[in-house]
Order: structure tokens, then C-alpha cells, then sequence
């Protein structure tokens, strides 16, 4: 879902202006894109939010669905979320973050991302 | 409370479940599934107002408002959410093909089972939101039923069969 930010070339050359550019006039970004998109590179984890109308039991079994989670591993979290408030299941880039909480939210959970600390 | 001799769902084989509900329940849970489809279509612009009751379906996936987390929500509801309101229709759909019919009993598979699953859990987070449920203890009470509200017993109920749905896809054949 993210956008590249530098259309490299199929071959990894960086892209030029023309065919004739010179070195120096090979595209820069901005250090503040730059800054940006090392942010974005940073690990996402998503996180799991308690909210009272979900069953214990119905957190637990999508856990385990969605991540292959063992019953205990499931269990650990969604006992995490039920006394702690939140619980980070899962981790990875933007895009995967995003995947995950997607489909957290096709299940009803609570979800989130947040770089990870 | 109907007398029941065999659990409203139950595993019958490897990808083969029993759903049993009266002709009753089966009415009244395919008309409020029906009324929440339609709070759900509704709800297709991110920007615009979404109607309380179906506001936990649609939560922010990025929290932190005041920093970049709000320009990163508001794309990610842009481009997330007609796809969430098409899954969420489509599990309604599917789940109030199966209650439709005069069989008390369907025989239906784990991708069946599972659409009526979520669309269980979506009622019951519409209801639990109509009865402004916010903590665990709100939520306990709802669940025992303790008063003669039809939201409350409609609530626990949903409970109830979703409980039976989990327990029934989380046994082995």
C-alpha cells in the first residue's frame, strides 16, 4: 500500500533524467523524504486492544487462526490483552503490519500498528 | 429458553458442521443481520459520520492523532475500508443464506461456519455499542442477562451461539 519512493530500475540503476544526464544530475530526494522513508523501514508491530463485547474465547480461537498461534500461545496473549489492556501479536514491515490489522478488523479485534520501540 | 438436546453447532467431520437453530432464532437472527448490513453500507465514507452502533467495526488502525499517525489512518481508511464493508457484507450475506429455509438443522463447512462466525461477532459489537458496554463488568452483566430488556437478552444470546460456534471450530474431528 505504500508508494516506492525511488523508481529504480529493473537492472538497480538509479533512474536519471535523461539518457545523457550527467552524475551529477542523477535525481536526489529530499533529506526529509529521506528521513521519511527510513521511518517507514522501521518494524511495525501490531497490537491488540482489550475491548469488553469480544469473548475471551473468540480472541483466542481468531489468534490462532490468523497467525497459527498454539492454544497456549494464543491464550498467553489474549490473557496479555484481557489484564494489560493491549498485546503486541504480531510484527513486520508496513506492509505486512497493515495486512494484519486488516484482517484483525475483518474479525472485530481492536487492532493497531505502532513502530516498534 | 428452549430445551435443547444437542449443541446449536457441532462438528460432524473434518470440514462438516451442524448448525441447529429454531425456526424463531433463525428469524430473528437473519432480520438483525439485515438491519446491520444496512448500517454497514452506510458506513462506506471514512470521512463522513459512521452511526455509533457500528463504529467499533470500523476502528482506527493507527492511534497516535497527533503526530503522522493521522495522515497514515485517514490513507489507510481510504484505501481499507469499502474492502472491510465488502468482506463484512459478504460474510452477512453468506450467514443469512444459511438461516433462510425451514430446516432446523443445515449441514454447512468451516468456510460457512467461520462467515457466520464473524457476522455473529459484528451483530454482537453492534448490540454490545447500542447498550453502551465499555467495560468488562458492563459486559459480564449484559451477558447474564440481568434484566428484561430485549437488547440485553438479544445480547447474551449472541454470546451464547458464539461461544458453541468457537468451541465447535476449535474441536478436532
Amino acid at each position: 500500500m505504500t508508494r516506492p519512493l525511488t523508481p529504480i530500475a529493473v537492472d538497480g540503476t538509479l533512474p536519471l533524467r535523461s539518457p545523457r544526464a550527467s552524475i551529477t544530475e542523477v535525481e536526489t530526494r529530499p533529506a526529509e523524504e529521506v528521513d521519511s522513508a527510513v521511518e517507514e523501514d522501521r518494524p511495525w508491530v501490531v497490537i491488540v486492544w482489550n475491548d469488553p463485547i469480544n469473548l475471551m474465547s473468540y480472541v483466542t480461537y481468531v489468534l490462532q487462526k490468523l497467525f497459527g498461534y498454539s492454544l497456549e500461545k494464543a491464550t498467553e496473549l489474549m490473557l496479555e490483552v484481557h489484564h494489560e489492556g493491549r498485546s503486541a501479536v504480531a510484527n513486520g514491515s508496513r506492509e505486512q503490519a497493515e495486512m494484519h490489522v486488516f484482517r484483525l478488523h475483518e474479525h472485530g479485534l481492536w487492532a493497531t500498528m505502532e513502530h516498534d520501540s | 429458553m428452549l430445551r435443547r438436546r444437542r449443541p446449536p453447532v457441532e462438528r460432524l467431520g473434518p470440514d462438516s458442521f451442524a448448525l441447529r437453530l429454531e425456526t424463531s432464532e433463525r428469524e430473528v437472527l437473519s432480520r438483525l443481520l439485515e438491519e446491520l448490513d444496512s448500517l454497514i453500507a452506510g458506513a462506506s465514507d471514512p470521512t463522513g459520520e459512521t452511526a455509533p452502533v457500528v463504529s467499533r467495526l470500523f476502528p482506527p488502525a493507527f492511534t497516535d492523532h497527533d503526530g503522522d499517525d493521522a495522515e497514515r489512518d485517514a490513507e489507510y481508511q481510504r484505501l481499507m475500508r469499502e474492502e472491510l464493508i465488502a468482506s463484512r457484507r459478504a460474510a452477512i450475506t453468506e450467514s443469512r443464506g444459511w438461516l433462510a429455509g425451514g430446516d432446523s438443522e443445515r449441514v454447512i463447512d468451516e468456510a460457512n461456519l467461520t462467515a457466520m462466525l464473524r457476522s455473529l461477532n459484528s451483530l454482537r459489537l453492534a448490540l454490545g455499542s447500542l447498550l453502551g458496554i465499555s467495560d468488562d463488568l458492563d459486559s459480564d452483566l449484559a451477558d447474564e442477562a440481568v434484566t428484561d430488556s430485549p437488547d440485553h437478552q438479544l445480547y447474551a444470546w449472541t454470546g451464547w451461539l458464539l461461544e458453541w460456534t468457537v468451541t465447535a471450530l476449535s474441536s478436532t474431528d
